[in-house]
C-alpha cells in the first residue's frame, strides 16, 4: 500500500536518485520552468554540500563579468555592500557608472544584485522573475530589471541585477501597538497607501494581455480551463513530495480537495503571488507605493489567488478599535474587495475565494513545514537559523489550514 | 557528572546576550538579527530539552490511536497492525530513545496518509478522511503548544494544555 503512494523514504528525500526525481516530475506534473527549478533543487541536493559562504569580492567578480558580457564592454562596479532582508535570497547593492540601457548621458546607478542560495523557502526562477518584472514595467512599479544570470554562468547561483528602488518598506515612526502579526502602518499612511495598494493590484490584474509576450517562460493559462490552477497546484504537491521532513494527513486530504475543486478561469491575470504588506515600499511622505518587490512568485492564472493571499490572517492586524481585522494594513477584507471590484471591473466571485483561502493556507503550510524545513535542514541557505526559525510558523499555519477546510466543506 | 546540558545551555545563552550581543551593537543588521535568532533558538532547546522524551512519546501514543480508527474505519487493520505493534513496542521498552518514538510515529503517519490515498472513491472515504482531520488537528494544537517558546502565537494561553505534561 506504501509502495504504492510513497515515492522515496527520508534518505532518498535528502539524497535523491533520478528514478525518484522521474517519478515525482510524472506525478505531478508542472509548467516547464518549474519542473527545471524544482529538478535543479533535487540535483543540486544529492550533492549534499549544502550553501557555501559567498563573499562580496566573489559576487562583486562575478557580477562584473555578467554586466561586461551583456553590455560587450568590460565595467567596474563600486561600493558593493550587502543589502538586509528578505528570508530568501542574497542581496547587494552597488554602483554602476554607465550610459544606461539606452546609451544615454554617462551616469552612476545603484544597483541590486539578487542570487538565490542552494536552496531557498521560495525556490524559484530567476527568469521568470526578470520576465515578469519587464512586463509590468510602466504599470507597477517594480525596480527596473536590467539582466539575468539563469543559470549560474557568472556568479554562483543563478540572479538577476534591477535597479535600486527609494522608498522603505516600514513607517519610520512607531504606528502603536496593535493585535496582529501584519505590518502596521497606521491610520493617516494607511488610508493614504491603500487605494495605491487596491489600485495596483487592479492595474496588475487587468493588463492588456499583449504585455505577456515577453514572458516566455510562463507557460499560457486559458480562460474557460482549470488546468493552469491544477499546474500550480500540483507544483506544491511536489514540494511536498520532494521536501517535507514527515507526513501529515490532512495536507494529503486538502490536496485531492484542491484538484478535484479547481475552478475555470473567467479571467486570465498576472498574478503577483505574494502581494501583502512589507512587499512593497513607500514614499512616506508623499504617502505612495514606490516598488513592488518579490516578483518570484508570479504566474499567469486567477486574481482570487492575489486577493486572498493580501488578507491571509498572517498579514493582517486590528484596527485601533479592536475589533476590524485590516487585511495587510489596509482595510477589511469586505472593503478591501469592494474597492478592488471597482477600480478593475472585475467580480469577486466568493465561491473562487473560498477555493483560493485554502490554496493560499495549503501553500504557506507547505513552504513552512516543507521547504523552509528542509532548506535549513540541509545547510542550504545563508541564512539557515532565521530559515529554521520560520517553521515554527508551520503549526499554526497548517491548524489554519484545517480549520478553514473544515469551514468550507461543512 | 554535573555537566548538565541545561547548564551548557544557560552559560552559552548568558554569553551571547550579555556579552556578544552589545558587542555587535554597530554591525551589520543580518549579523544582529542572525544572533538574535540563534538566542532565540538556543532558548527554544533549553526549554523543550527537559520535556522531549515525555513530547515524542505522547505523539507516538496518539500516532498509534489514529492509526488503530484508520485501520478500523478501512476495515483493514491488518495493513497497520505491524507498525503499531512496533510503536506500542517502543512505549513499553524503557531502553528506547527519542528517535526510536519518532521513526515509529513517522511510520505510522506514512501509511495513515497510504492508506487515507487508497481509500478514494469507497464508501469509507468521508469517514476515514473526517476521523484523520479530528486527530490530526488535536495533535496539531499539541504542536503548537510545544512551539510556543518559539514565539509566533498571538495567544499562547488559548492553547490546549501540554498533553505530555499529563
Amino acid at each position: 500500500m506504501v509502495a504504492d503512494y510513497q515515492i522515496m523514504d527520508e534518505a532518498r528525500r535528502a539524497r535523491p536518485e533520478d528514478a525518484d526525481i522521474a517519478q515525482i516530475r510524472a506525478r505531478y506534473p508542472v509548467e516547464p520552468e518549474i519542473d527545471k527549478v524544482l529538478s535543479r533543487k533535487m540535483q543540486r541536493r544529492r550533492g549534499g554540500e549544502g550553501y557555501t559562504g559567498v563573499t562580496l569580492d566573489r559576487l562583486i567578480e562575478g557580477t562584473q563579468a555578467l554586466i561586461s558580457d551583456r553590455l560587450g564592454r568590460a565595467v567596474t562596479i563600486a561600493d558593493a555592500r550587502w543589502l538586509s532582508g528578505g528570508a530568501s535570497k542574497l542581496q547587494m547593492v552597488f554602483e554602476l557608472s554607465w550610459n544606461g540601457p539606452d546609451g544615454g548621458q554617462p551616469r552612476t546607478e545603484s544597483l541590486v544584485l539578487r542570487m538565490e542560495p542552494a536552496a531557498s523557502v521560495t525556490e524559484s526562477s530567476r527568469m521568470r522573475e526578470f520576465e515578469v518584472i519587464r512586463a509590468v514595467e510602466g504599470i507597477i512599479p517594480a525596480p527596473r530589471a536590467y539582466w539575468v544570470d539563469p543559470d549560474g554562468e557568472f556568479l554562483p547561483y543563478p540572479a538577476m541585477i534591477y535597479a535600486f528602488s527609494t522608498g522603505v518598506a516600514k513607517p519610520s515612526y512607531d504606528a502603536g501597538k496593535v493585535s496582529g502579526l501584519g505590518q502596521n502602518y497606521g491610520p493617516e499612511l494607511r488610508a493614504r497607501l491603500a487605494p495605491d495598494f487596491v489600485g495596483l493590484l487592479a492595474k496588475l490584474h487587468t493588463m492588456d494581455p499583449a504585455r505577456r509576450q515577453g514572458m516566455e517562460h510562463f507557460e499560457p493559462a486559458e480562460e474557460g480551463s482549470n488546468a493552469s490552477v491544477i499546474r500550480q497546484v500540483n507544483a506544491m504537491r511536489r514540494i511536498w513530495e520532494e521536501d517535507r521532513i514527515e507526513e501529515e494527513p490532512i495536507m494529503e486530504i486538502v490536496y485531492r480537495w484542491l484538484v478535484a475543486n479547481a475552478q475555470p478561469l473567467d479571467h486570465v491575470s498576472v498574478v503577483h503571488g505574494d502581494y501583502r504588506s512589507g512587499n512593497f515600499l513607500f514614499d512616506e511622505a508623499e504617502g505612495s507605493i514606490t516598488a513592488w518587490l518579490d516578483w518570484e512568485g508570479a504566474t499567469l492564472g486567477d486574481r482570487h489567488q492575489d486577493l486572498t493571499y493580501a488578507v491571509m490572517p498572517s498579514f493582517a492586524h486590528f484596527a485601533e478599535d479592536g475589533r476590524t481585522l485590516l487585511a495587510s494594513g489596509m482595510m477589511s477584507e469586505p472593503e478591501l474587495y469592494a474597492a478592488y471590484e471597482k477600480a478593475s471591473g472585475l467580480s469577486v466571485d466568493p465561491r473562487r475565494i473560498a477555493y483560493f483561502h485554502i490554496y493560499n493556507r495549503y501553500l504557506i503550510a507547505i513552504l513552512t513545514l516543507a521547504a523552509a524545513a528542509r532548506a535549513s535542514r540541509e545547510r542550504g541557505t545563508h541564512q539557515d537559523v532565521l530559515v529554521n526559525y520560520v517553521v515554527g510558523l508551520g503549526y499554526p499555519a497548517l491548524e489554519d489550514l484545517r480549520d478553514y477546510y473544515l469551514k468550507v466543506t461543512a | 557528572m554535573i555537566h548538565s546540558f541545561d547548564i551548557q545551555l544557560q552559560v552559552s545563552l548568558r554569553a551571547l546576550e550579555d556579552v556578544v550581543a552589545p558587542a555587535l551593537s554597530g554591525a551589520e543588521k543580518h549579523v544582529v538579527e542572525q544572533l538574535m535568532l540563534s538566542i532565540a533558538t538556543i532558548g527554544f532547546v533549553k526549554a523543550r530539552l527537559p520535556e522531549a522524551r515525555r513530547f515524542y512519546r505522547m505523539e507516538l501514543r496518539r500516532c498509534i490511536e489514529m492509526a488503530e480508527e484508520a485501520g478500523e474505519i478501512a476495515g483493514r487493520p491488518e495493513l497497520l497492525a505491524e507498525a503499531i505493534s512496533e510503536g506500542q513496542r517502543a512505549l513499553t521498552d524503557p531502553e528506547a530513545e527519542n528517535a526510536d518514538f519518532e521513526t515509529a510515529s513517522r511510520n505510522l503517519r506514512d501509511l495513515v496518509t497510504a492508506l487515507s490515498h487508497a481509500c478514494v472513491g469507497l464508501p469509507c472515504q468521508a469517514r476515514l478522511e473526517a476521523a484523520l482531520l479530528e486527530r490530526s488537528g488535536a495533535l496539531v494544537a499539541q504542536y503548537r503548544q510545544w512551539c510556543a517558546p518559539i514565539g509566533f502565537e498571538l495567544d499562547p494561553g488559548a492553547l490546549p494544555p501540554a498533553a505530555w505534561l499529563d
